[in-house]
């Protein structure tokens, strides 16, 4: 299936839990609600005309910082003296964040038999950092997910292990979240430098 | 790697016979960046090593950190556990190598008979930004 037919057949199968849905630079792209990705991904991965079989990858993002300029300051305290470049202008913009939603979750599916993509973008409540987890279905989601947890602080519903696993469990903090400090450290032995 | 194959030939400098025990080596040779949760773990292995030892930091990340100044890496072995040389470069030239092992024989050869090593000089207090 081309872009936009994948597109459409989630769009029309799923009419209430598609926010919204855009195709940039040929990889098709639809933002779910929460609550219905469960569903939606079951459907992606038995249905026979997409067949959704291999979680390529499992991440998050932090859009409190988007399209912000990082301050001066930022830089200072990370002890460097370096000056942020200016952006590159892009001829065709991305389509931009989730409006109002500070993380959201990105899978990308691929599947082998009929070889398309499609990135699915989780908008998640600001409230509820708690998103349902895809270990049933694809069970390479266990260590993304751990990883996401780890980083971002994002929990996952039914998921059989959450914990840390790139970071120490002594780790205080997810590292990856834009508001921890870019000069904090928590060795476990040794000076903090 | 390249030391040890053929056009270099660490061998030639007797030292081509890694121990994969703490316990039977003399020189430990850190390679590669050191996360602060593998710290603890590589200070272990120093202290599992018998005396008398010595510890090669192999690269710039196992020197000073190079450029991961994040949340994760420690910024320099020395930080936890006392260095004999340090060999810079990502990674180093295999001539490096070569000049930091007969570096290390040197110090080696003019250490006391007793074993005892001069005390190492303090770790400059450049941290203080």
């Amino acid at each position: 299936m081309n872009t936009i037919s994948l597109i459409t057949a989630i769009t029309n199968h799923f009419p209430d839990s598609v926010i919204s849905s855009h195709s940039y630079r040929g990889d098709a792209t639809i933002v779910l609600k929460p609550e219905s990705l469960i569903e939606v991904a079951r459907f992606l991965k038995k249905d026979e005309n997409l067949l959704m079989n291999l979680l390529m990858d499992l991440s998050a993002v932090d859009y409190s910082t988007y399209g912000k300029a990082p301050s001066r300051a930022f830089f200072a305290s990370s002890g460097n003296k370096v000056r942020p470049q200016a952006e590159m202008r892009d001829e065709e913009s991305w389509p931009g964040p989730v409006p109002e939603t500070r993380f959201a979750v990105v899978y990308h599916f691929y599947s082998i038999q009929h070889r398309h993509r499609l990135r699915v973008v989780v908008a998640l409540q600001n409230s509820d950092l708690e998103v349902d987890s895809l270990t049933d279905l694809w069970a390479g989601a266990n260590w993304l997910e751990r990883e996401v947890w780890d980083m971002f602080g994002i929990r996952f519903q039914g998921h059989p292990d959450l914990k840390r696993i790139l970071m120490y469990e002594e780790f205080e903090g997810h590292p990856l979240r834009k508001d921890y400090p870019v000069n904090r450290r928590q060795p476990l032995i040794g000076p903090v430098n | 790697m390249a030391t040890a194959c053929s056009h270099y030939d660490v061998d030639r400098f007797g030292a081509g016979f890694p121990r994969f025990s703490p316990r039977q080596a003399d020189v430990l040779f850190v390679v590669g960046t050191i996360s602060h949760k593998m710290a603890p773990v590589m200070k272990r292995i120093w202290e599992q090593m018998a005396e008398p030892k010595w510890v090669v930091a192999f690269g710039v990340c196992t020197c000073t950190g190079g450029f991961y100044d994040n949340y994760a890496t420690v910024m320099g072995i020395d930080t936890i556990i006392p260095v004999d040389v340090y060999i810079p470069g990502c990674p180093p030239r295999p001539e490096n190598v070569i000049d930091g092992l007969i570096k290390l024989q040197e110090k080696i050869q003019n250490q006391h008979n007793t074993g005892l090593r001069d005390t190492p000089e303090p770790r400059p207090d450049i941290f203080d930004v």
